[in-house]
């Protein structure tokens, strides 16, 4: 997993490439530590570069989710086709994030 | 570099289904035996050792098949992009399929080296917890007996779909995959098996839940 951050005042946005597993879990701290603060409103994460998602990784958005909610800061997940599509569907993230196709 | 030998030589060097070596790939012709005989196999033609990465397509052969390698090659390697793309090379593969096929695919390997043959406990429900989990992976990693067990793969093409099972040698899966949910919509662990069940036509596990047994469809 590759990802980039661009920062506009309040809001952030992260575009994630290639595979996101349950090995990029260190990747994923820093990533974590990199975005969520206390200066943040809003958190968009990109996700049409981003080709294959795991269980674990949804779980790791899960605890972004959870560490963002804690700071008042809302995330989005943004234009994921394909697999990444039907992973959030399946699991029914729309109930927990803001999609935007 | 792939290179091959002859499968007797692997016969001669790991007698009593001893733990395989590192990075194995062998392949069987006509009909899938359980692993404990595979090696007896008469139409068992070919073994391959891969030193350089996984290339099954590296290897002529279109047909059924056995991938059987340690846990820290199936750690570190991308086995479910590698298997589904050999597989779109051998059957018409609509997107869905590909997609179904790949997913469980790969869930089923992590759940193998994981749960099974790693024989991790921690659940994830908290950013602590996770450190705790990866920290526990990376030890039993590090320990020769864990990171040599295997974890086999078999794949069959059927008319309409594939037949696949993943096998390790843990304690065995005990939940009844019918209820494999997460403790709740907002629990971080507890999806994988969800997500097999809904990619695949049917799964069930055997081997005390060694083995987990899964149909997907070629649409």
């Amino acid at each position: 997993m590759e990802y980039t951050i661009a920062r506009h005042d309040k809001h952030c946005e992260v575009r994630i490439q290639g595979s996101f597993t349950f090995s990029d879990n260190a990747k994923f701290r820093e990533l974590l530590n990199s975005t969520v603060n206390d200066t943040l409103h809003s958190l968009t994460i990109n996700l049409s570069k981003l080709e294959f998602i795991d269980s674990a990784a949804l779980g790791m958005l899960l605890l972004l989710n959870d560490a963002a909610s804690q700071k008042n800061i809302r995330i989005t997940l943004a234009a994921a086709t394909g697999q990444i599509k039907k992973m959030l569907v399946l699991s029914k993230f729309e109930e927990l994030f803001n999609i935007e196709d | 570099m792939a290179y091959r030998l002859p499968l007797t030589s692997f016969i001669q060097s790991t007698p009593n289904l001893a733990p395989p070596p590192r990075e194995v790939v062998y392949f069987t012709a006509g009909c899938i035996t359980e692993i404990g005989k595979l090696f007896q196999h008469p139409t068992c033609t070919t073994f391959c050792e891969l030193s350089d990465g996984l290339h099954i397509s590296s290897v002529d052969y279109a047909s059924d098949f056995v991938l059987c390698m340690s846990t820290e090659t199936a750690y570190e390697s991308n086995l479910s992009e590698i298997i589904t793309r050999y597989a779109a090379q051998q059957v018409p593969l609509s997107d869905t399929a590909a997609i179904n096929l790949r997913t469980a695919l790969h869930e089923a390997i992590t759940n193998a080296i994981i749960w099974g043959n790693l024989g991790i406990r921690t659940i994830v429900d908290s950013l602590e917890s996770m450190e705790t989990f990866y920290q526990h992976i990376n030890a039993r990693l590090g320990s020769e007996i864990y990171k040599s067990l295997p974890v086999t793969i078999k794949l069959r093409f059927q008319k309409h779909g594939f037949n696949v099972s993943v096998s390790d040698v843990g304690k065995g899966f005990q939940k009844n995959p019918g209820n494999a949910k997460p403790k709740s919509l907002f629990s971080p662990a507890g999806r994988g098996l969800q997500l097999i069940e809904a990619c695949t036509h049917s799964m069930h596990h055997s081997d005390q839940g060694r083995t987990l047994n899964m149909q997907i469809s070629y649409t």
